[in-house]
């Protein structure tokens, strides 16, 4: 249900079961169920990664597509990663619409782990607004990347847990 | 004489608010009100002041065609959030593996490409995506065809060979009583001990 700017009312003025209807009830439909996506991943076993730059974790499965209304959108992850050897990084960042990567003024994105285990820890990136989007499609991905010569591992298993990702439109 | 002039138009859906400036802009103060609702579906009156010149009339149902309900007013960022900037390019090749060895596979590619390799991707499941910067030569991109159809999972990275040998250590220490350890035995456990340490 798409939302509508408030009307204005007016001293004296009629009110119709249209205004009502787009006003009140839609906006309201608008308000308990905005935009969202929520994606609890079974890889069937661990992501892994060497990459040294941001790169997607899995451009089709760990994205987010919803349509908003235009505004800002929550976006927040949560994954337990692990390291072949402990002591070894990894950098987590949120790459919007394919093309844009929040954390691009950051070298290890918006959230990193230096000392990783080999057994999984959980990694919370967010919740982080995504602010100005225009009404329309937007794509939120996972992006990773750890040191030279490093392995990062994300689990991502119905055996074990799932890699969490959740779009939400706040505004 | 009517002090108003009803002009009746349908919209199927209708933000009074825009809608109403996007009139006011057009018809100036010859726009009275807006009024939402009818008989019809989407039915709506747009009440002009008696004295409407006819070419503003006219221009009403065009301005009630063009309006969109649902446009929105992008909201100014926030000046405290991080905000988007454009990412540098990075080209996917991707190749279809059996079984990986990443460590060894991205010590080879990282040896023979230099720079331009960035790094592996993969799991379970899924094919292996070789990441290099987008401007490298052909002559890089050429070269990883061949050296990923060479690659042997079953060869270890000297970390790896290092980790194997400290784990066959450990598990040969387990398994033979305290007390019988020889002196060999001790040091062993001490200088992996040390590795932990020194590696934390």
């Amino acid at each position: 249900m798409a939302w509508t700017s408030p009307k204005t009312w007016e001293a004296g003025e009629l009110v119709t079961a249209t205004l009502f209807n787009t006003h009140l009830r839609d906006n309201l439909n608008a308000l308990k169920s905005p935009p969202s996506q929520q994606i609890l991943r079974d890889n069937s076993g661990n992501y892994t990664t060497t990459s040294t730059s941001f790169v997607a974790i899995d451009s089709t499965n760990l994205k987010c597509t919803i349509t908003t209304n235009g505004g800002d959108v929550l976006v927040w992850f949560v994954g337990s990663f692990s390291a072949s050897v402990a002591g070894y990084d990894v950098g987590l960042d949120i790459r919007i619409d394919g093309t844009t990567r929040l954390g691009s003024d950051f070298t290890w994105g918006l959230a990193e782990d230096y000392e990783l285990s080999t057994n999984a820890r959980p990694i919370t990136l967010g919740p982080v607004i995504v602010s100005g989007l225009d009404a329309g499609e937007h794509s939120f991905e996972i992006m990773w990347r750890t040191a030279s010569g490093q392995t990062a591992q994300l689990r991502s298993d119905a055996g074990q847990v799932p890699a969490i990702l959740v779009a939400r439109e706040v505004s | 004489m009517a002090a108003y002039q009803d002009v009746m138009c349908t919209k199927a859906a209708v933000n009074p608010d825009r809608l109403c400036d996007e009139l006011i802009a057009v018809l100036g103060d010859c726009f009275v009100d807006l009024v939402i609702g009818g008989a019809e579906p989407g039915e709506l009156h747009v009440i002009l002041a008696a004295d409407t010149p006819a070419e503003l009339i006219e221009l009403v149902s065009a301005v009630v065609s063009a309006h969109d309900a649902y446009a929105v007013d992008p909201a100014p960022p926030e000046p405290d959030t991080p905000q988007p900037q454009p990412v540098g390019d990075v080209l996917d090749i991707v190749f279809s593996l059996d079984a990986i060895n990443i460590a060894r596979l991205d010590a080879d590619l990282r040896a023979a490409l230099g720079q331009d390799f960035i790094g592996l991707s993969g799991g379970p499941g899924q094919q292996v995506r070789v990441h290099v910067r987008a401007g490298a030569d052909a002559a890089v991109i050429a070269d990883i065809a061949p050296l990923v159809a060479a690659h042997d999972p079953e060869q270890l990275t000297a970390a790896q060979q290092v980790a194997e040998e400290q784990a066959a250590l450990v598990a040969a220490l387990r398994a033979k009583p305290r007390d019988s350890w020889t002196d060999s035995d001790r040091d062993n456990a001490l200088l992996w001990l040390f590795e932990r340490l020194s590696s934390e």
